[in-house]
């Protein structure tokens, strides 16, 4: 779609901003083309998910370790099926659209939070960590778009050939380039390859969403500013996917350290790291200071790992495995350092903080309005340097 | 089709897919291990085994199929 420099029909102002195209996704207008990135754990719930929705974007809710945050939340337990329909019904019920990311690496708890997923009604899952390669057939998704994550047109190719057996195609594809937090799906030699650039990887997998129903193309990964959406939008992306902006955000639940933790990295503290490394296998992103992550490189870490979401099946097929327990000192355990990081069980274990590249670029905490409006590209640079919400130098 | 013959279009699939040579590939290879295979390469290396030899390989199977004897297995034992 064509960005347009104004309104149409109005004469462009000297200065102005170009207004960001709407994205649909399964018939589904998104008034804001972005899509708020889901962080787990316990990151992005529904006070954030909800206020992105509210504010035209699609919020989106992590469905890792739901059923333990929102056990917390109500005061009693219950499980993955209901944690995801509660969390999905708070972030819609005040308008707006909204879904939730599931990791396919939480294999234990996957068909359980698509099925909550869908039964909510959720205008979106996205899934990734992985490849979601059994997705559609898990549940008739009604009117929930599926959206693979995926880091090349390749991974985006199996995905289509294996839904298309199953009678499905993607409803859209979130593209997630290097720079991203999080898991990264590129081997930890390549990441900094120039063929694997967002804006090198974003043009086949246009190529490749094009001809197989034309359905659109969100980019991920290092997206920081307005002028960020504007320019990748423009070599063809449909809409972007943020997450860092957002877990600076009031509304996000990561913990306030782990919040001030953002505002003050720079641009060397934020690693990709292998060894040590997640338990799920791939290069993660992390800030240098996290609690965890200095334990584990000095080898003081004892691992609790007494969650259990990233397992792997044993020899007997039951999910019983988990490297970040059988190996203490190469492997640090997301389950417990990321509920930790949103203030959940820190007596088990210390917070593991993950960013994306660009992180060290967050100067302040602000509401995910003023966030949405200054991507939006509505709010004027002296605006923003007179809101104390804000600091300057976008 | 032979198990020899099964063996021989298997080495095939996995020369053409990995970009190795077929006198690499020995019945024992581990695809991760000895032949460098990447996690997407063994998604597609399932794929193409599915249609060369019209069978399918659910997911769960497939996690288990990491050697070249075990696709050879698996194919000889599910091939109609």
């Amino acid at each position: 779609m064509r960005i347009e420099d104004a309104t149409p029909g109005t004469k462009p102002r000297p200065g102005s901003r170009p207004v960001l195209p709407p994205l649909f996704v399964k018939g589904k207008k998104l008034n804001v083309p972005i899509v708020q990135g889901g962080m787990g754990v316990g990151v992005s719930l529904h006070p954030l998910a909800g206020a992105v929705a509210r504010e035209g974007g699609l919020g989106v809710v992590s469905s890792a370790a739901i059923d333990r945050v929102v056990s917390k939340r109500l005061g009693r337990k219950v499980g993955t099926y209901e944690a995801v329909r509660e969390e999905i019904a708070a972030s819609r019920s005040q308008g707006g659209l909204a879904g939730i990311n599931i990791m396919v690496a939480l294999q234990r708890d996957f068909a359980d939070s698509v099925r909550g997923a869908i039964d909510a009604g959720a205008d979106a899952i996205i899934s990734g960590a992985g490849l979601p390669t059994s997705l559609p057939a898990i549940q008739a998704p009604r009117d929930t778009a599926l959206i693979p994550i995926v880091s090349s047109a390749r991974a985006l190719e199996i995905i289509i050939k294996k839904w298309e057996k199953l009678g499905y195609r993607p409803d859209a594809v979130v593209l997630e380039g290097p720079l991203a937090g999080g898991h990264l799906g590129f081997k930890f030699d390549e990441i900094g390859l120039p063929s694997n650039t967002l804006e090198a990887l974003l043009p086949p997998v246009k190529d490749m969403a094009r001809r197989h129903g034309d359905f659109p193309v969100i980019a991920a990964g290092g997206i920081f500013t307005h002028d960020d959406i504007v320019s990748i939008l423009r070599q063809g992306a449909d809409g972007v996917q943020m997450g860092t902006r957002f877990l600076a955000t009031e509304e996000s639940t990561a913990d306030d350290a782990y919040k001030q933790a953002v505002v003050n990295a720079t641009q060397d503290d934020i690693v990709v790291t292998r060894d040590p490394g997640s338990p799920c296998g791939l290069p993660f992103r992390v800030l240098k200071q996290s609690p965890m992550f200095r334990a584990t490189l000095e080898g003081r870490r004892k691992p609790a790992c007494n969650k259990g979401y990233v397992l792997l099946k044993d020899g007997d097929g039951k999910f019983n495995r988990c490297l970040a327990k059988e190996d203490g000192d190469h492997y640090f355990c997301i389950c417990n350092g990321l509920l930790s990081s949103a203030g959940y069980n820190p007596e088990d274990e210390e917070p593991l903080y993950t960013v994306g590249s660009n992180a060290y670029r967050v100067e302040g905490v602000v509401p995910v309005k003023a966030l949405m409006d200054e991507l939006r590209g509505v709010a004027t640079s002296r605006a923003r340097a007179g809101d104390a919400c804000f600091a300057a130098g976008n | 089709m032979t198990t020899a013959n099964v063996e021989q279009k298997v080495k095939n699939i996995i020369a053409d897919q990995l970009g190795v040579g077929e006198d690499e590939i020995k019945i024992t290879s581990s695809f991760i291990e000895d032949l460098g295979a990447d996690s997407l390469d063994i998604v597609e290396l399932v794929m193409a085994m599915e249609e060369e030899f019209e069978v399918e390989i659910p997911d769960e199977e497939a996690e288990n199929i990491k050697t070249v004897q075990d696709a050879v297995n698996y194919i000889t034992t599910h091939k109609k």
